[in-house]
């Protein structure tokens, strides 16, 4: 999200950066981990990934509208958790290398539904969180 | 294990990157017309990265277990679709119609051409 919610005027602590490099160590492994658990076939959808993809963005969303209704939250905390974590679980390029794979060996139908269902589920899925996370804030009478 | 070992490796090193160049483009996306810059920087070098991987290893006869260390987590940690579809939500909850659909549109297309680059110059 360019994650906006940085603070502009002042470079990120030590503590920022470390929560990132764990959050990224935990949130990679953790997708390499489901792609051995459950493997992708070519030729077939890829529903690791694609489940991956909709997971994190459900929870990435609903903590990045949790955030904006507590900006108060430890600065080192939100970037573990959201560029760390989930950003490194969720990926984009093995959507666009599989994509690339499909249109290549003349798979369309395949190509259109699973770049139909990334989208859709994925989008849906941050819609979802979107608001799952506001409600969570207004409930809990979180501005501020 | 040596596969684990390099995509955790890599991972780190991915995520570090995505998170310098948000901070890099952060007092931009403070402003009211701001775009999701950082996003889509790493989402298209990452897609190049991938598509580099795949012939580099077996190029140079480095073996299969850099190869994923190169796509699962270099590409893979770098590149991000979470923060691609909140910053969409985001944009849609401003009313920011158009700019969604670039933000959509832009990353795939780039994505995939930068993708099919990384394929030809390796391969």
């Amino acid at each position: 999200m360019g994650s906006y919610w940085i603070n502009a005027l002042k470079a990120p602590g030590w503590k920022a950066w470390l929560a990132v490099a764990v959050g990224g160590l935990a949130g990679t492994e953790l997708r390499y981990g489901l792609g051995l658990l459950f493997p992708e076939h070519p030729g077939s959808l890829p529903w690791t990934t694609l489940a991956i993809n909709v997971g994190g963005s459900f929870i990435l969303a609903l903590l990045t509208t949790l955030w904006i209704a507590r900006p108060r939250t430890s600065f080192w905390l939100r970037a573990g958790l959201g560029p760390g974590i989930l950003g490194s679980f969720t990926t984009f390029s093995a959507v666009v290398f599989a994509l690339d794979r499909q249109i290549r060996d003349g798979q369309h139908s395949l190509w259109v539904l699973y770049l139909g269902l990334s989208l859709i589920l994925g989008l849906g899925a941050a819609a979802a969180g979107w608001k799952a996370g506001k409600a969570a804030a207004d409930f809990t009478g979180g501005a501020q | 294990m040596t596969a684990a070992l390099l995509v955790g490796f890599f991972g780190v090193a991915g995520a570090l990157l995505r998170f310098a160049v948000d901070t890099l483009f952060a007092h931009r996306a403070a402003s009211r017309s701001h775009w999701p810059w950082a996003t889509f920087l790493v989402n298209v070098t990452g897609s190049l990265i991938i598509g580099l991987s795949l012939g580099i290893s077996g190029r140079l006869g480095l073996g299969p277990e850099l190869q994923t260390g190169l796509a699962t987590g270099l590409a893979g940690g770098l590149t991000t679709f979470s923060s691609w579809t909140t910053a969409t939500v985001r944009l849609v909850s401003e009313q920011r119609f158009g700019a969604a659909f670039l933000n959509i549109t832009a990353n795939l297309l780039a994505g995939l051409a930068a993708a099919g680059v990384g394929i030809v110059l390796a391969g």
